[in-house]
């Protein structure tokens, strides 16, 4: 993009990091308040999607029928422009032909078809719930295995495993970030967070590290180049990668968001929730992770 | 240089023809996934250029096609628990195996195409998961897969459940004159005509094992459906056809012995048994063991005290006098004649060296104790037969044919399990065991048919009929066929599942209808194909002619990503091909990195070759790095997730490795071709200056 001018991002890096601070506390709160969401994946229920050939019947009379089957945790919103979902617990055989037979009463069976229905019991929930976790654990774990080794080889005038420590600080501030927007989103709008959420953070946490190694790549070929100071050396590096973020990260928003606009309700969070981690992502390999490896040296230097 | 593990290959020059002959290479391969990826595609093209030009080119006549997830193709996931509490650890996979099967018929007979069933063990939990594609009616495959399966055994009814009307035996009766008279046709054309009788049997018999065998039945008992024709004709010389009809059960049968062979022997044997409380068949007084032996012995004293002739008549008078058998008023305690194998081993140990018609000391078995005469020994003789049948129409052939088998009360209740077994000859055949309720059933049902057929049904379908060959009192049976191991593995599978208390429960389901799968799948696509375009865009914006080379790259990595989800095949969802267009975007971040360095070596003064190799050396630890640790996470992602996650995962990590190739090798060489058309340094197509900016 602009190649002959130089930021001093480095040196403004008191900013970046009350910005991080900034966005990271909300984000923190907002889990905290609200938690999250959970979808069926996580939490026993069941969904079913109607579409309607004509107008569609009020929410009210759609919460009725629910009600009248004593259905707990009955939920109905317009989805698109046909369309209704609604949600209850678990529907075992006799209880989705019993809602169906309430809906062919209230409606006419021949207004409607149900184009999907998903139900889920307590084991299978628990069962998503816990292999979720163990994802996320051993997609962090092998990660900072990963990262050691990759920078095993730099040792001067940053340790290796500092390397590695920082980019782990940047993938944990690159999942709080879209992690924290969805508890708003969840709060607010009814959005719920199921397994695909979960992937979609772990893909930003690859992503997050792919980031930062390119970044910690250039400052170790640039120190060796021989620079003159280490903050010097980092803020070079950054600007001589500042393009290839930038453009890395606008092709893949460019897809993600044909995903968001064109791809269908069933990806449409997903792609959202990549495309916030991957703003984050490019912003902390920049503003976050490389301002912190020089915060670091200097509090090594000035204690010795 | 001090590190020289990114760095350490010097500039490397490729001849030009090399060059030439790669990038040619490169065209093939992007045709040829082409053409693999959208064979419909081609085809139509094809087929335009033959009628604008008047020539053609060979059309894809197969094509594989995408395979695609139920998201997309519309269709029923169903996830069902098994219940096997109470079940041994080491049958829980042989019952969950069972289930499956009884799912597997369920389903296909409702005429899904392809079910596919799958069963998996999570922690504790046995799981049959069933994935139904295109299905219409959910519910009603729901409710077929709900029941329990149902294995009956049932008997040959006694009496048809109707009488027949005037009219049905009119014709029955006409049916039969026609039977016999063509019967005695073509007896009279081997006897009389000399025509063969294998060829005769070729023809006509109606008996579907031997009939392609020229007739050919092989070596049989005199017992069941054969003891009429070997009783019959047993004194008339070997290898001659019988010059008379013999009638059967099953109809009309023109007989040849064609040899006798005596094997081993068989032993007449009546018992009287007396039982105590821990007897399986039941006892009618309460009485320990040492009772028992206490009052058998003084039957013995007292029978012996009489001093009596014993014979077969002799024994069946005392059985029906002391013995406490079930059923002992029918069969006098009289077992008939048996082989070796066929009674309890303390009993075979002691008639096998038995003097003839005396009575023994008691024996003690898990049924009790018995006083046993061993009254006849004779040669077990083999019948070597051929035979021609003629079916005779019965009542109950008029009658609808399940009409014909009554209900025993003998059911997969009271089967305790089945296994797969094998014969000394190594033929396959499947055992099965029941409980006490069942052993007492069953063996009065075989007491009443020695001879005749119990069928086994399961599910309302007949899986087996086996001919009862004598009473089986020890609750322990074998079912002989013409069973493969894999067959007869699966018959016990069945019977097991069955028999077995595995109450199944519908855990999870999700259903999409076909008409939003594709609209979703119509999304997707449409999706991915605006994101080529945009990245294409963005990237011939930005780099130009290296841009347009990426874009190339891009195309064919594309195409190559499809051909591998075609070989594999991955199975396509909303999910996975979202990560294949997400990947669009990660594949060109390795040429953007190799552009940027070049970009760098130009402004450094460096020629455009020199900064090409030189750029591609560079780029090439961050390249490698960053997609391996996406490929990290990509892996775990597989192993430890659940299918949707799966789909996504497999996706992006075919997609990691396919654009390392392709950004790396396929953009190196497609750039090494269009630089050798340059002399100077154009360097305006990477919007580089080539003034070094250093402050």
């Amino acid at each position: 993009m602009t190649h002959n001018m130089k930021f001093d991002i480095i040196g403004k890096r008191k900013y970046w990091y009350s910005f991080s601070a900034l966005v990271i506390g909300a984000c923190v709160a907002a889990m905290l308040m609200y938690g999250f969401n959970l979808g069926i994946d996580f939490k026993e229920g069941a969904l079913i999607e109607l579409n309607f050939e004509g107008e569609r019947p009020a929410i009210e009379s759609l919460q009725g029928v629910l009600e009248a089957q004593e259905l707990e945790g009955g939920q109905v919103v317009y989805l698109g422009d046909e369309n209704v979902l609604m949600r209850t617990e678990p529907l075992g055989p006799e209880k989705h032909n019993a809602l169906l037979a309430a809906l062919d009463e209230s409606f006419g069976a021949e207004v409607y078809s149900e184009e999907r229905f998903e139900t889920i019991g307590p084991t299978i929930s628990e069962e998503l719930r816990r292999k979720s976790i163990n994802m996320a654990v051993g997609v962090i774990f092998a990660i900072i295995v990963y990262l050691t080794w990759v920078f095993r080889s730099v040792s001067k005038p940053v340790a290796s495993w500092k390397y590695g420590v920082i980019a782990v600080f940047a993938l944990i501030h690159d999942v709080i970030v879209p992690a924290g927007v969805f508890a708003y989103l969840g709060q607010f709008l009814g959005i719920q967070i199921d397994t695909l959420f979960v992937t979609a953070m772990l893909t930003v946490m690859g992503f997050s590290v792919h980031d930062t190694i390119v970044v910690f790549d250039m400052v170790r070929e640039t120190i060796s180049d021989g620079a003159t100071s280490f903050e010097k050396a980092v803020n070079d590096s950054v600007n001589k990668t500042l393009s290839r973020s930038i453009n890395t990260s606008l092709t893949t928003l460019v897809v993600l968001a044909a995903i968001y606009f064109l791809g269908g309700e069933s990806v449409r969070y997903f792609s959202l929730a990549m495309m916030i981690g991957i703003v984050t992502g490019t912003y902390s390999s920049i503003f976050f992770a490389s301002p912190l490896l020089v915060s670091w040296y200097n509090r090594q230097y000035k204690k010795s | 240089m001090d590190n020289p593990k990114w760095q350490k290959n010097p500039v490397k020059t490729v001849s030009r023809s090399t060059v030439r002959w790669v990038v040619f290479g490169i065209v093939l391969l992007l045709g040829a996934s082409f053409i693999f990826d959208f064979p419909g595609v081609y085809n139509k093209g094809v087929s335009h250029i033959e009628e604008r030009y008047g020539f053609s080119f060979p059309k894809v006549e197969k094509e594989s096609p995408y395979v695609l997830g139920l998201d997309l193709r519309g269709g029923a996931h169903l996830v069902y628990e098994a219940d096997v509490t109470g079940i041994a650890e080491i049958e829980q996979r042989s019952a969950v195996d069972g289930v499956r099967d009884v799912i597997e018929r369920r389903v296909n007979s409702l005429g899904v195409a392809e079910p596919v069933l799958q069963t998996n063990k999570s922690g504790e939990r046995w799981r049959v998961i069933v994935e139904l594609a295109g299905v219409k009616d959910v519910r009603e495959a729901i409710d077929a897969i709900g029941e329990t399966p149902v294995l009956e055994f049932k008997e040959l009814s006694d009496e048809p459940p109707r009488d027949l009307t005037q009219e049905e035996l009119d014709k029955l009766v006409e049916v039969n004159a026609q039977e016999l008279e063509r019967a005695k046709d073509l007896l009279k054309k081997i006897t009389v005509e000399g025509e063969e009788f294998e060829n005769i049997a070729n023809a006509n018999s109606q008996d579907i094992r031997s009939r392609d065998n020229g007739g050919l039945v092989g070596f049989v008992r005199e017992e069941g459906i054969y003891a009429p024709l070997v009783a019959a004709t047993k004194s008339h010389p070997v290898k001659s056809v019988y010059p008379k009809l013999v009638e059967n059960e099953e109809g009309h049968n023109i007989v040849r012995i064609n040899s006798v062979d005596r094997e081993g022997e068989e032993y007449g044997v009546g018992h009287i048994l007396i039982c105590h409380e821990k007897s399986p068949q039941g006892c009618p007084e309460a009485r320990g063991q040492l009772d028992a032996r206490a009052k058998a012995d003084g039957i013995y004293a007292n029978i012996l005290d009489r001093k009596l002739r014993m014979n077969q008549e002799q024994i069946k008078k005392l059985a029906v006098e002391f013995s406490e058998e079930p059923g002992v008023d029918a069969r006098e305690g009289d077992f008939g004649f048996v082989s070796i194998g066929q009674l309890p081993q303390a009993l075979e140990d002691y008639v096998v060296g038995a003097p003839i018609n005396e009575l023994s000391a008691p024996i003690e078995t898990e049924f009790g104790f018995h006083l046993v005469v061993k009254y006849d020994q004779r040669q077990l003789e083999l019948y070597n037969l051929s035979r021609i049948l003629i079916s005779k129409t019965s009542e109950t052939d008029v009658l609808p044919q399940n009409d014909r088998w009554a209900s025993t009360g003998l059911s997969g209740k009271q089967l305790e399990r089945a296994n797969l077994q094998f014969e000394q000859n190594g033929a396959a055949i499947v055992g099965i065991q029941f409980n006490d309720e069942g052993r007492k059933l069953f063996g009065e049902l075989t007491t009443k048919h020695v001879g005749s057929l119990i069928a086994i049904f399961l599910d309302g379908q007949p899986i087996s009929t086996p001919v009862v060959n004598q009473p089986i009192l020890g609750g322990s049976a074998v079912i002989q066929g013409n069973f493969t191991i894999e067959s007869a593995k699966t018959l016990a599978q069945r019977l097991n599942a069955g028999a077995l208390p595995v109450p199944i429960e519908l855990v999870s389901q999700s259903t999409v209808g076909a008409s939003l799968g594709a609209d979703t799948l119509e999304k997707s696509v449409q999706a991915g194909l605006i994101g080529l375009l945009l990245v294409i865009i963005f990237m011939i914006a930005f780099y130009r002619l290296p841009g347009l080379v990426s874009s190339i790259s891009l195309i064919l990595y594309l195409l190559l990503v499809l051909a591998v989800f075609k070989i594999v095949p991955v199975t396509l969802t909303a999910a996975s091909i979202a990560g294949l267009v997400l990947s669009l975007g990660m594949a060109i971040d390795a040429n953007i990195l190799i552009f940027e360095r070049m970009k760098e070596e130009l402004q450094d003064g460096k020629s455009l070759s020199q900064s090409l190799e030189i750029g591609f050396n560079r780029a090439w630890f961050a390249i490698r790095a960053s997609n391996m640790s996406s490929a990290i996470t990509a892996v775990i992602l597989i192993y430890l997730s659940t299918s949707i996650v799966k789909g996504f995962a497999v996706t992006l990590l075919i997609g990691i490795a396919m654009s390392v190739f392709t950004a790396v090798t396929i953009t190196r060489y497609l750039m090494r071709f269009v630089i050798g058309f340059t002399k100077a340094r154009p360097i305006w197509y990477l919007g580089a200056s080539s003034k070094r900016d250093d402050t």
